[in-house]
């Protein structure tokens, strides 16, 4: 397709000279038009409808003082806050424990712990509460570790986030241990300080603003999520399920978009924080920084080894236990190997052609959303002039981050749904999921996309300038092909992320059209576990597949561009 | 388009150019001609807005106010690729994924003629001191060979003029003088219009048809190397380029100073100002075998002599002015006596024809 555009655009030449600034304002003002069509009006169609009855009469704040009226939200909303504190305080100790053991000791295979690390990002949230349901269920193979008590409730629900939140904040904080320069180690030591004392007055004070950062990020995931306390919540009601039943069960517009709000304040105030402790933050690292490597000290190592062994097979067991189940004939009685549970048919939720939505969706999200990116960093980055338009793309961009999946989600229902919108046909197609996803998970994939390109001469697009070649062609000869390994991780975290999301998808998803992560949900409703089981485990291991080919692929391409790369 | 007086035609134009950020004018209302084939360098400190000027021709950047002329057509707004020249950036900015032999024919048209591209690029190549060079990738070229690619890249489609920004700050000494040479010699053969921008005063001199030095936005003085050198126009000029004396006088007489308790006389013109500074490059500074009761000569004390290579350096310490130090920089083979020894005292000419006076205090 693309190849297809740029035979259309002109051939640098005259027409080219010409046009290059007019198609380059165009380009920008088409992108900022996407983004707001997916992010913007629907956003302001929450906030619109807040304010509005059920008639769509204008009732100022009645809604906000209904919701905080009902003793049933208030319940849900003090709920959702202590599971949101409880799981962060949980989740920072451990991700940081894995994250130093992984980055500060000298152990064999890290690679490969970092993968284990990072696995629950494969799986949709409910991987991990069916697995518990596997574990401690009414049936589960461990009930009796509970002494009579039950899973379904709060600890439940404080387990399966655990699992769901600990590859985000591990990935943060990894980022931040790893920007450790070696020369402030060397002067503790040569000043006589202890392992303890660097530990405290160096490596903490290092990642600060990471552990910080992977807090807010913790907190926000899990008072949007929705699949772990649908699946394991029981009684325990929290604001995400709330709001899910207000619009899809009861249809009540109104309270949903104020539901909806309610769960955009941690959000946004996360961001507030962020964007001034980073104001204050230095960088950690500068040019002149030591890379830190670790010395050998084999006491420090077997430590290390314990704790990714315990950490890392807690995960696993929460993967693969929901694996393990959908090959088993009737958990735990009958403990024989069947497929009999992928066979969907007998079962609501739409089955394999779900499961063949699902994929069509994220390779979709994955193609179209890797290539909207790019350009849009692009244009963001390189091009000169547009002021006006380009803050405003870059606006767009970031905007995501603080619109957490369910409120997006919101937002699509009040805005494609609305009779009016001459988009309302779109409703419940592929295409409109798309979109959604992408600008769903744009901020990431643009951070990423933008910071490659940012590593580029800056001077590129000048002296193509000079020599009378138009930005298209640079973009396409050079650019692109020097971020190719960040475009594979675009293209990677965005089809991993369409394949396993639920939050947004579930509002905007019609039974026609169902996908996998939600006809995990339908199943687990109707009683049918093991049928939740066997999907999630489809995408468990689509995403890994996916991710296993584009790691070959980027590997084939890398060698043949070795040769550039590598000096001499 | 007015014919300068060489003959030659003025090539690039600009007039009044000014260029603000926010509060910050980095660049102040300035006019300057280039002519065709001329090798012009735009020298000064960073922030005086040489680099701001050199983007304004390039196009990268607008100017709030002026105009810029290349050949009588105004091209104050166009696009760069409507401007005709080639650049070369300190950073070199070649393209890390393209072979050496791309890169040079990153600008050739129609990109199908990939025969005839061959030729140029290995004509290119020749003429950079690079030949074979084709299939190999930046990361593999040392910084000086990556500056000759760049340069070559500049060149390939025969830009009518070639735009350097610092393109030798970035190499080591030995390179730089080499790479100077080479540059200065490629652009007298291809005759080709230059402007280059550097805050190596020397690197200037020694390459420049002609020097414009500039500060805070504008534009101090422009003239051949040896005008900059010997003539500074102003205080700047005569502080920024080159080592120089600096002899607080006040002036009494038309062409008489008063330094200390000696009277000097000077050929130039004074300022109106009663406080001045005298300014004498080190090398002008003449020591003399014995003592006559010429003008302008004095004594001094040795207080150091310090060997660098082709040129010694002596402290002078020149008597009846208290707390001065003057600095002599002197041939050893061409002093005319007995070698030099600290403590000793000498006679000391400061030739009248070489003094220059400024107005104001002490420079800093």
């Amino acid at each position: 397709m693309l190849s297809a555009v740029l035979r259309w655009l002109p051939r640098g030449g005259q027409a080219g000279i010409a046009g290059e600034a007019r198609i380059a304002s165009l380009l920008l003002w088409a992108l900022v038009a996407v983004l707001l069509l997916g992010l913007g009006l629907p956003l302001l169609f929450i906030f619109a409808k807040s304010v509005q009855d059920g008639d769509g009469g204008f009732v100022c704040l009645a809604n906000f003082a209904q919701v905080l009226q009902s003793p049933g939200l208030l319940r849900a909303s003090s709920n959702s806050l202590q599971l949101g504190l409880t799981v962060t305080a949980l989740v920072l100790p451990l991700a940081f424990a894995f994250a130093w053991a992984l980055l500060r000791s000298r152990l064999w295979g890290r690679g490969l712990w970092r993968q284990v690390g990072l696995s629950p990002l494969l799986a949709p949230s409910l991987m991990p509460a069916i697995s518990l349901v596997y574990l401690f269920g009414n049936q589960g193979l461990l009930k009796d570790w509970l002494h009579g008590g039950n899973i379904y409730g709060f600890w439940g629900v404080v387990l399966g986030e655990l699992f769901y939140t600990f590859p985000h904040a591990l990935l943060i904080i990894m980022t931040a241990l790893s920007a450790a320069d070696a020369r402030l180690y060397e002067a503790g030591r040569v000043l006589g300080a202890g392992p303890l004392r660097q530990f405290l007055t160096i490596t903490l004070p290092g990642v600060r603003y990471g552990l910080v950062s992977a807090g807010l990020v913790v907190f926000t995931l899990v008072l949007t999520d929705f699949g772990v306390p649908k699946v394991v919540g029981g009684d325990f009601n929290v604001l995400a399920v709330e709001a899910f039943k207000q619009v899809i069960g009861q249809q009540n517009f109104p309270r949903g978009a104020v539901v909806g709000l309610l769960l955009l304040l941690p959000a946004i105030l996360s961001c507030l924080v962020e964007r001034h402790m980073a104001r204050r933050q230095q960088a950690a690292l500068t040019a002149r920084a030591q890379p830190f490597a670790p010395a050998p000290a084999w006491l420090r190592d077997a430590g290390a080894l314990l704790l990714l062994l315990a950490i890392g097979l807690l995960l696993l067991a929460l993967l693969g236990v929901g694996v393990a189940a959908s090959f088993i004939k009737y958990w735990p009685y009958n403990l024989d190997f069947t497929l009999a549970h992928y066979q969907f048919d007998t079962v609501d939720g739409g089955g394999w052609s779900a499961y063949v939505n699902s994929l069509q969706l994220a390779t979709a999200t994955a193609v179209l959303g890797s290539l909207l990116v790019f350009v849009g960093a692009y244009v963001c980055e390189k091009l000169p002039g547009m002021a006006l338009g380009r803050s405003l793309l870059r606006f767009l961009a970031m905007l995501p981050m603080a619109v957490p999946g369910l409120v997006l989600g919101l937002g699509y229902v009040f805005f494609f749904n609305h009779p009016a919108n001459p988009l309302h046909g779109w409703y419940g197609s592929l295409g409109l999921m798309v979109l959604c996803c992408i600008a769903h998970f744009y901020t990431t994939a643009h951070l990423t996309a933008a910071t490659a390109l940012k590593q580029l001469d800056g001077e590129f697009e000048a002296v193509a300038a000079s020599l009378k070649v138009p930005f298209w062609v640079t973009w396409w000869r050079v650019s692109l092909p020097v971020c190719l390994p960040a475009l594979v991780d675009v293209a990677r975290f965005l089809f991993v992320s369409a394949m396993t999301t639920l939050s947004a998808l579930i509002f905007i998803m019609t039974p026609e059209h169902s996908l996998a992560a939600v006809s995990i949900i339908t199943m687990d409703d109707a009683g049918d576990t093991a049928a939740a089981a066997a999907m999630a485990t489809l995408v468990v291991l689509s995403s890994a597949g996916l991710s296993l080919l584009l790691s070959l692929l980027e590997r084939l391409l890398g060698r043949r561009n070795q040769r550039w790369r590598k000096p001499g | 388009m007015k014919p300068a007086e060489n003959g030659l035609s003025d090539h690039l134009t600009m007039h009044g150019l000014s260029r603000r950020f926010g509060s910050f004018t980095a660049l102040d209302a300035v006019s300057l001609s280039i002519r065709k084939g001329e090798f012009v360098c735009l020298l000064g400190p960073s922030g005086c807005g040489k680099t701001t000027l050199l983007r304004l021709i390039a196009g990268l950047d607008l100017p709030d106010a002026g105009s810029i002329a290349l050949q009588a057509r105004d091209i104050t707004r166009a696009a760069p690729a409507q401007r005709d020249y080639g650049i070369v950036f300190q950073s070199y900015a070649l393209f890390p994924n393209l072979s050496v032999a791309d890169n040079i024919a990153y600008g050739l048209k129609p990109r199908h003629e990939r025969q005839r591209h061959r030729l140029r690029v290995r004509e290119l190549l020749d003429m950079v001191g690079l030949p074979g060079a084709e299939d190999k990738y930046p990361a593999q070229l040392s910084g000086g060979q990556q500056q000759r690619v760049a340069l070559a890249r500049a060149l390939a489609t025969s830009p009518g003029m070639l735009l350097l920004d610092e393109p030798l700050s970035a190499l080591d000494a030995r390179v730089r003088d080499k790479l100077r040479e080479e540059l200065k010699g490629l652009q007298q053969r291809l005759g080709v219009t230059t402007l280059m921008v550097t805050h190596d005063q020397e690197e200037a001199l020694a390459i420049a048809d002609r020097v414009v030095v500039m500060n805070a936005g504008r534009i101090e003085q422009i003239g051949t190397p040896a005008e900059i050198y010997r003539q500074p126009c102003s205080r700047f000029v005569a502080e920024f380029v080159g080592e120089a004396n600096w002899l607080p006088a006040t002036a009494c007489g038309a062409q008489q100073v008063r330094v200390g308790n000696h009277a000097l006389r000077l050929e130039a013109v004074l300022p109106p100002d009663p406080a001045l500074q005298l300014f004498l490059r080190p090398e002008d500074v003449i020591i003399k075998p014995r003592w006559e009761n010429a003008p302008n000569t004095v004594l001094a004390r040795v207080d150091n002599i310090s060997f660098g290579g082709a040129l010694t350096r002596i402290r002078l310490l020149p008597e009846g002015m208290p707390g001065q130090v003057l600095y002599a920089e002197v041939c050893p083979g061409m002093l005319d006596r007995q070698p030099l020894v600290p403590g000793e005292i000498v006679p000391v000419e400061l030739p009248a024809a070489r003094l220059l006076a400024f107005a104001g205090d002490l420079p800093c």
